[in-house]
């Protein structure tokens, strides 16, 4: 699956986290707490969704959560503050990167993890970007049973490459 | 008013104006300043015409309509209203299409030639956003850089992003 064109994108955005970021159509924030937003497809909306049954009760576990986790006072906090987000999340990993995002140092690790609550299912393929602009720090991770892993993966490595870190007066970042 | 920008390894720099619940994508090294109800962007001097600089600027404003059908209407009255304004107007193209942000926009990009022979390049985009907001483009350009400064127009024309308002 080709990532939409912008006429089929949403932007998201939430005052909780200060990240902007746009995801395909029927995608919607699900929860928001204190410095976190969490996001997820829309259940009553199939239009952009593959057709089989399967496929959508799939595509209903993916989650993309963005999260404003405060200040470092290292200029190498991200790459820190990513290595212990992999361990905690038991993720093998299978490829990582650095990118520049809106000006913000940004690690992405990509692998695999059985999701924290066993219930909610099996291996997942987990996305996990840590920007670092300055002294704050936003973790942003995609989250999709691994049978969608491939779109999956485009899907939040475009979201990712989309985000704006915005620092609002007032504004938790 | 709370304005943030910042600079990507792309050559654009992003512009959050929170007063205006607007975040922009504008090209590396134009400078921006706040004008009333809107933010205005200015790109390098261009002394191959004359030092002028390229601007972009988009403003807020109340709408007296909403919906597909006030939105077809204005933007066509806008049209006809550019055309008549200059004895000289060429309407070089427009373009229909919906933000991220689900507002609708509506481009006319156009030029025209003054008395003198100077031909200024000019975009116009119209966004309506809600029943009490819309915010309208204007940009402008002449010289040898023309055909690329619009480009660049539309350009943040399409990253353009809204913010909810904060509750």
């Amino acid at each position: 699956m080709a990532m939409p064109a912008s006429d089929e994108l949403i932007h998201l955005f939430s005052y909780e986290t200060g990240v902007s970021f746009e995801l395909p159509l029927g995608w919607e924030q699900r929860h928001e707490a204190a410095g976190l937003a969490e996001y997820g497809l829309d259940p009553d909306d199939d239009d952009e969704q593959d057709d089989d049954d399967g496929a959508l009760e799939l595509d209903a576990d993916a989650r993309f959560t963005v999260m404003a986790v405060g200040e470092t006072a290292s200029p190498d906090g991200f790459l820190q503050l990513a290595g212990e987000l992999a361990r905690a999340a038991g993720l093998t990993i299978t490829s990582e990167r650095d990118q520049q995002v809106d000006d913000a140092d940004v690690h992405i690790t990509v692998g695999r993890a059985l999701p924290a609550d066993r219930a909610a299912g099996g291996e997942q393929l987990v996305v996990q970007a840590v920007a670092q602009r300055g002294a704050s720090l936003w973790v942003l991770r995609g989250s999709a049973p691994v049978a969608t892993a491939d779109r999956h993966r485009r899907l939040f490595d475009a979201a990712i490459a989309s985000a704006r870190f915005i620092q609002l007066d007032g504004g938790r970042s | 008013m709370s304005t943030d920008h910042q600079t990507d390894a792309t050559g654009s720099v992003s512009l959050t104006v929170e007063a205006l619940e607007l975040s922009l994508l504008a090209p590396r090294g134009w400078t921006a300043e706040l004008i009333e109800e809107g933010v205005r962007l200015y790109g390098p001097a261009d002394e191959q015409a004359g030092g002028a600089r390229p601007t972009w600027s988009i403003t807020r404003a109340r709408p007296d309509g909403f919906g597909q059908a006030w939105f077809a209407e204005f933007t066509a009255g806008a049209v006809r209203t550019l055309s008549a304004s200059f004895d000289e107007c060429v309407i070089d193209g427009q373009d229909r299409f919906t933000l991220s942000s689900r507002t609708p926009v509506h481009v006319v990009r156009y030029h025209w030639r003054a008395p003198d022979g100077t031909v200024t390049h000019q975009l116009q985009a119209t966004i309506s956003r809600s029943p009490v907001s819309a915010y309208v483009v204007h940009a402008a350009t002449r010289g040898p850089r023309a055909a690329a400064d619009v480009e660049r127009f539309d350009a943040v024309v399409r990253s353009l992003r809204f913010l909810p308002p904060r509750l």
